[in-house]
């Protein structure tokens, strides 16, 4: 079941008020079976994989905790961890690209036949791995003890708000709270703030994202016959699409979660209000990149400047720089293959990491704040144009359309005539919130009102516009195949 | 009671008067912008279900709402004629249209503008019967049953009076800076397709029909034709299913879908006229608008033929 589905909007608040009548001690089982319950509506054959997955890293985080005086033990263990969930990633979600990889570029391997390399990836799989293995590491580094309760465990790995798209939680942030009775108390505060959120997203969704996906996907599905004028008006329409549908899904994860009384990490931060690329990454999927900074990047910059500094032809490139380099390459290529099995997101995400990299040589501070803005969101945009082609040579011609063939803008006479006019209009729409926010965060608010009155009528008029200009065809979210 | 669970009962219970009072008021407002239109297919879909009163009443999608010009079929027959047709609806919106419509007048005869793929399984089909909901309130008993077919849960969204309307505040903004020309319902179009517009909207087609799925008949839209044939039958009204014409010749035989509606019409002795693959039009750019859909020329020289055709069943 999806966000945008009634079924789900029925679900929810059975949760919630089941959840609120549950004595304490039982609401995590409460909570595992909705969780399993929304997650068995997809697939009931993907429930093996997640099962499995709790009890690999349950165990693991275990042994890893009695092996505490241990090393070489503590080590094998984790790595055992890693192999598992990592190997589980692999086989799911990328042997067929492996596969069809070698086979393409060196011929090593036959053409790939077996229906068993095509296997389907259970949804959320890349997310609820990450998770599991945020809690694996925690336990690893002493940050904290492994969690006896089985439950409560297995509710962290497959939490039915986080488990399709995350936000990729921390363990020592999100396990505390499923014993946390304090927290679990009915506030109306966590109750508003979550249907707030919720509402926010919904019209991020319904009436962002899937209005500027008819015409995006209009000019992607034919980039043929398509100049550059129309790829720059449908590149920047896939940057509030994409954005307003993972931020979208994000509000209302968190506003699920929140009204149960449980505080989930943010994921988006007006990303394209980012100064620089460093900053973007500290803005956009924030829960992926402080996953991807905490276990990846720090780790490799660690282990290479510990090699590096006794490096002789250091003397021309300064240690801290190359580190950072190699680094940053390392971490977004890997940050591109776990958002598929594409060369297209490789290509995205060593993109990012190469921005991030020339980001630190110039090491330019201040500016014109605007302007900074504006180079920064084309940087982005560019990459996109990787992230949303179907392959690289669909990139390729899109690229060349811009730089030699503008073109004219393209203008569906169909039955879609009216679909770009509701994107521009869900775009407004969103831009003055967010400018808002960005720009103006202390001056009158209609949702943050004081007057309670005002304020109900800000998220009822929020209502209105999902109810009159929002797309119900409950389409999947794009960050759910990821 | 807990002191938060009042509070937040409390808080419900004025959120859900705001919701109540913006709902109506906020729908009133949007209700009142959609039925004062004077163009448009909402505006010609209004006029239909309420005003329209002919002696024949042709029904389909944008193909017979492009394609049959009333004034040439009233000159013809000296009878007075009303083009229903509605881009992108199918049998299941026709079958409505057609129940709402004759509730109120008896016409002598109803033409059904057919599509050889009309009985393959269509989400599109489906998504489009949304341009129904605006009448919901007026029909609730006959458009209901058809929403559900979208999902079971529509019913609940549609106690919204503003998810009604949903989707349609563009569409009156754009009709009414850019009125639509209509002749009691037909739209003329006015472009004439090159040799290189059909080349590579065929190719396009071709790309679809191979990328699709393989397509299969649906149960639902066949009762829905035998509903369509039936009602007027009922009425005494005489029904008559064509086929209209296609730049590329659409064959409205060999393929299951129009086998479908073939046998239906057949097994209710309704008689088919078929020009979807007539040699007058097909492969004639200069009657086209594009390779579905006559230009204003070739649907008058469309509406002269099929005229004549007419007069036997009148």
């Amino acid at each position: 079941m999806y966000f945008n589905t009634t079924q789900y909007i029925l679900f929810l608040p059975l949760v919630v008020i089941l959840f609120y009548l549950t004595p304490f001690r039982f609401r995590w089982l409460l909570l595992l079976a909705a969780s399993y319950y929304f997650y068995v509506c997809w697939r009931a054959e993907f429930m093996v994989v997640i099962i499995f997955s709790t009890m690999v890293n349950y165990f693991s985080a275990i042994l890893i905790a009695r092996n505490k005086t241990n090393k070489r033990n503590k080590k094998i263990f984790l790595t055992i961890a890693l192999v598992i969930n990592l190997g589980m990633l692999i086989i799911l979600k990328y042997l067929g690209f492996i596969n069809d990889f070698f086979h393409e570029i060196f011929g090593i391997i036959p053409a790939p036949t077996s229906p068993l390399l095509y296997l389907i990836a259970p949804v959320g799989l890349s997310y609820f791995t990450l998770q599991s293995l945020t809690y694996v590491f925690d336990t690893y580094y002493n940050l904290r003890e492994p969690e006896k309760h089985p439950g409560i465990f297995a509710l962290y790995v497959a939490f039915f708000p986080l488990i399709l798209s995350g936000p990729i939680e921390q363990s020592t942030h999100l396990l505390p709270q499923f014993r946390d009775k304090a927290r679990a108390k009915l506030k109306s505060v966590n109750i508003e703030e979550g249907i707030k959120l919720i509402i926010w997203g919904y019209f991020l969704k319904l009436v962002v994202a899937d209005r500027t996906s008819i015409y995006v996907d209009a000019v992607f599905g034919n980039v043929d016959r398509h100049g550059g004028i129309t790829f720059i008006a449908a590149l920047i329409l896939y940057s509030f699409q994409i954005y307003s549908d993972f931020a979208g899904y994000s509000c209302i994860a968190i506003g699920s979660a929140r009204l149960m009384g449980f505080d989930v990490l943010h994921n988006f931060n007006r990303p394209y209000f980012s100064q620089s690329i460093s900053e973007f990454w500290t803005r956009w999927h924030i829960s992926l990149s402080t996953w991807l900074r905490n276990y990846l990047f720090n780790p490799l910059s660690y282990y290479f400047m510990r090699k590096l500094q006794k490096e002789r032809y250091l003397k021309i490139i300064k240690p801290e720089l190359l580190t950072y380099a190699i680094a940053a390459s390392i971490t977004f290529l890997m940050c591109g293959i776990w958002h598929g099995a594409n060369f297209t997101f490789i290509i995205w995400g060593s993109l990012h990491g190469f921005y991030l990299i020339v980001d630190r040589i110039i090491n330019k501070k201040g500016g014109n704040r605007v302007l900074n803005i504006i180079i920064t969101y084309i940087l982005v945009l560019f990459a996109w144009i990787f992230f949303r082609s179907e392959n690289v040579h669909q990139s390729l011609t899109v690229i060349k359309a811009i730089l030699t063939h503008p073109g004219s803008l393209y203008i569906p006479f169909d039955s879609d005539v009216v679909a770009p006019v509701y994107a521009v209009l869900g775009i407004f729409i969103l831009l003055m919130v967010e400018v808002k926010r960005e720009f103006f965060n202390n001056s009158f608010s209609l949702s943050g009102n004081k007057n309670e009155y005002i304020r109900m009528a800000s998220y009822g008029f929020m209502i209105f516009l999902i109810l009159y200009l929002g797309v119900f065809d409950a389409s999947q979210f794009m960050y759910v195949k990821f | 009671m807990n002191s938060q669970l009042k509070i937040l009962l409390i808080k419900a219970l004025k959120f859900i008067v705001i919701l109540a009072i913006l709902d109506i008021g906020l729908g009133m407002g949007v209700r009142m912008l959609f039925f004062t239109q004077h163009s448009g297919k909402f505006f010609r879909m209004n006029r239909s279900f309420t005003k329209a009163n002919a002696d024949i009443f042709i029904f389909g999608s944008s193909r017979s709402n492009h394609h049959y010009h009333p004034e040439i079929l009233n000159d013809e027959l000296n009878l007075k004629s009303y083009n229903v047709g509605a881009q992108g609806q199918q049998i299941l919106f026709q079958t409505t249209v057609q129940k709402i419509i004759l509730n109120r007048v008896k016409p002598k005869l109803v033409i059904l503008d057919v599509s050889p793929e009309w009985m393959y399984k269509s989400t599109e089909a489906n998504d489009n019967l949304s341009e129904l909901r605006p009448f919901y309130f007026r029909y609730p008993e006959i458009i209901g049953p058809v929403l559900a077919v979208q999902s079971q849960l529509q019913k609940f969204w549609l106690n919204s009076r503003i998810y009604q309307y949903n989707s349609t505040i563009v569409h009156i903004i754009y009709y009414r800076l850019k009125p639509q020309i209509d002749v009691d319902g037909y739209v003329p179009l006015f472009y004439t397709m090159t040799p290189r517009d059909s080349r590579s909207q065929i190719l396009d087609d071709s790309l679809k029909n191979l990328n699709g799925k393989p397509k299969s008949i649906d149960t639902i839209y066949e009762n829905a034709l035998t509903s369509f044939l039936q009602n007027a039958r009922s009425r005494n009204i005489n029904v008559v299913m064509v086929y209209s014409p296609d730049y590329s010749g659409a064959k409205a035989v060999g393929n299951p879908s129009a086998e479908r509606i073939n046998a239906i019409g057949r097994a209710m002795e309704i008689p088919v006229i078929d020009y979807s693959d007539d040699p007058y039009f097909r492969n004639h750019p200069e009657m086209f608008n594009d390779i579905h859909h006559l230009n204003d020329q070739g649907a008058k020289e469309f509406s002269r033929q099929i005229t004549q055709r007419l007069k036997a069943y009148l």
